[in-house]
């Protein structure tokens, strides 16, 4: 029982470290996936949207950005985040208030773009900010993105597992040149990054985002503690943009040891389970008729001796019994 | 009378325990040899029926996002795909050369014709198309002829000439220039990219491509669930493709980031550029699944009258 009890806290302990390490990678991974469902689910709704329907949501988002006299950003990250208006989350609401898809494949990035609301805030989420443009497919147009994300040198341990707070972590990896790509229903707007800043979070406040004549940006703010990075894009044809992305659409072959790791483990795991499997009912299997495991018979022994000595001196029972 | 001693139970005791710590040894042993067989035939068995791709770019959308390994099961002979399967294939991207040819004076050389030769060895063999296929013959009679332009350049299509050194001889100068007796080299270098598409076409289908339409398969609607983007993007002119045989019609499910087959100069891809058929999504676990039985036409959706 001493003996099970042992490996058993062992088990645990070794399981508690593994997951210490491996529950960050888990739960982003299970985030994505979530995130690829919603995006699926957007997918098949603008499949079944008629052009009517769609050229309708554009327009609606048009006459918001018109609407807007400055682009700004207020800071929904430590502020909070306010009431949001209800025409605001009627506009490009294609499907559970998704606005659209950004897509980063130099950082392996794919969001959903969410409206800016109390049930999605700018901490949680990567969110459209209601003080921006819209995806409007038009010129004079400065979409605000923004979203959770920390530097990995600053990563609190207790922050770890928190997907949401992980989307934005590798936008400090970009470099100027890097393509962003925006899906909204049927649409793809492609954007290449211009600029990378870092500002404090009263700078950013304070900042007049407003297009100039003719312009079509794009602007993503991440909280890095008390600062906030800001990367800003300029929009591309989407014809130029298929010829740089043309150069990086091909497949590859993994390296031995990535054959090994994703072959030889599953394998191995199976294997190991198997021997596992085997040592379990081995006791069963491989005992001679009449013989007893070797844990009955050491109890055994141990019971016996204790008989014995109780035999010997029946007194001792009664001291034990008093104490 | 029996009579009892007690070291025979401790010699008892004794073989059993030896015996046991025998069995268990020689268990050990078997089972180790077991499954190190197992992962050697697993891994034999593995390779020589599928093998791993790793996707990058954006032209396969949500399905296959940048950095997805997949399981690619490697084509067996007479094997054909269906739509909806996405293949992997060595693609040679083949672009037209384009030479300007002057004269040793520096005068451009219009309206001359030059034929097109290898050497393979001591041998020398021209290339032409004459039955309809390329082939290389040891006699220049019935070799292509190739004529510069106005401004003294011919364009060479590259689809059927391997990436090496090749030579133009001509045959016959315009009027009032002497021939040129040195062949010009050039060479062809043609990229050769392994990409991931999808089949939404086998041989023998219609699709139609328009700019003002959803793309059509033998009179069908494109699914859209699964693609972002649209073709209009990508291809703004509109055309009509019958697949040819043993030829297979690819798209990227990122519609409008895609370079495929809806490219007039990508083409479609041949049987002997396939690498194997995509089967299963490893990681990241956002695709982790099967990637086969996906339909690409909606049901129901056909109009011979939209074509």
């Amino acid at each position: 029982m001493k003996k099970f009890l042992t490996i058993l806290i062992l088990i645990l302990l070794a399981a508690a470290v593994i997951g210490y390490f491996v529950y960050p990678t888990v739960s982003d991974q299970l985030g994505r996936r979530r995130d690829a469902e919603i995006m699926a689910a957007y997918r098949a709704k603008t499949a079944v949207m008629d052009a009517d329907g769609k050229t309708e949501l554009f327009e609606q988002a048009k006459a918001w950005n018109d609407s807007l006299e400055q682009v700004r950003m207020d800071d929904v990250f430590t502020e909070g985040t306010s009431r949001t208006s209800r025409d605001y989350q009627n506009r490009m609401n294609v499907h559970d208030g998704v606005i659209g898809e950004l897509v980063i494949p130099e950082i392996s990035l794919s969001l959903p773009i969410w409206h800016l609301s109390t049930e999605t805030p700018a901490t949680r989420k990567l969110v459209h900010v209601n003080t921006s443009s819209l995806p409007a497919d038009g010129i004079g147009e400065n979409i605000i993105l923004a979203g959770p994300g920390i530097l990995q040198a600053e990563g609190i341990p207790g922050e770890i597992g928190l997907t949401d707070d992980r989307m934005l972590e590798d936008l400090d990896s970009m470099i100027p040149g890097t393509l962003i790509i925006l899906n909204v229903t049927d649409r793809t707007m492609v954007y290449r990054v211009s600029g990378i800043q870092m500002l404090s979070a009263a700078g950013l406040k304070e900042m007049d985002l407003t297009p100039g004549e003719g312009e079509e940006r794009m602007t993503i703010i991440s909280p890095r503690k008390d600062r906030r990075l800001m990367v800003q894009a300029e929009r591309i044809p989407v014809r130029e943009a298929r010829t740089l992305l043309a150069e990086e659409d091909q497949a590859t072959f993994p390296e031995n040891w990535k054959n090994v790791l994703f072959l030889g483990c599953p394998v191995m795991i199976a294997g190991l389970l198997v021997l596992l499997i085997i040592e379990l009912i081995r006791g069963r299997i491989y005992r001679l008729p009449g013989e007893k495991r070797p844990e009955d018979e050491e109890q055994q022994e141990i019971t016996g001796e204790k008989k014995e000595t109780t035999e010997k001196n029946p007194d001792r029972i009664e001291e034990v019994e008093e104490q | 009378m029996e009579i009892y001693h007690p070291r025979d139970e401790e010699l008892l005791r004794e073989m059993r325990r030896v015996r046991r710590s025998d069995r268990r040894k020689r268990l050990c042993i078997g089972l180790s040899i077991l499954l190190i067989l197992s992962i050697a035939a697993g891994l034999f068995v593995f390779h020589r029926y599928y093998q791993l791709a790793v996707m990058h770019g954006a032209a396969m959308g949500g399905t296959l996002p940048e950095g997805t390994v997949v399981i690619v099961r490697k084509p067996e002979t007479g094997r054909t795909y269906e739509a909806g399967d996405i293949l992997l294939y060595e693609k040679r991207l083949a672009k037209p050369v384009e030479l300007t040819i002057l004269s040793p004076k520096g005068k451009t050389r219009r309206y001359c014709k030059y034929i097109l030769y290898r050497d393979v060895g001591t041998t020398r063999q021209y290339f032409s198309t004459a039955g309809g296929t390329p082939v290389w013959l040891a006699d220049q009679a019935n070799a292509d002829v190739f004529r510069s332009s106005d401004e003294g350049t011919v364009t060479i299509a590259t689809e059927d000439l391997k990436n090496g050194e090749y030579h133009l001889q001509e045959v016959m100068a315009s009027y009032g220039q002497d021939l040129l007796k040195d062949p010009i080299p050039f060479s062809v270098n043609n990229p050769v990219r392994t990409q991931m598409k999808r089949v939404i076409a086998g041989p023998g289908e219609r699709v139609v491509l328009s700019p003002y339409a959803e793309t059509r398969v033998n009179g069908r609607e494109i699914d859209r669930s699964y693609t972002s983007g649209r073709t209009e993007d990508a291809a703004p002119e509109g055309r009509r493709v019958i697949v040819p045989k043993e030829r297979y019609f690819v798209q990227g499910d990122q519609l409008s980031l895609s370079l495929d087959s809806r490219e007039t100069d990508y083409n479609t891809v041949a049987d002997e550029e396939i690498l194997g058929r995509a089967e299963f999504a490893l990681w990241p676990l956002q695709c982790f699944g099967d990637l086969t039985g996906r339909q690409t036409t909606v049901a129901g959706s056909e109009t011979e009258a939209a074509e």
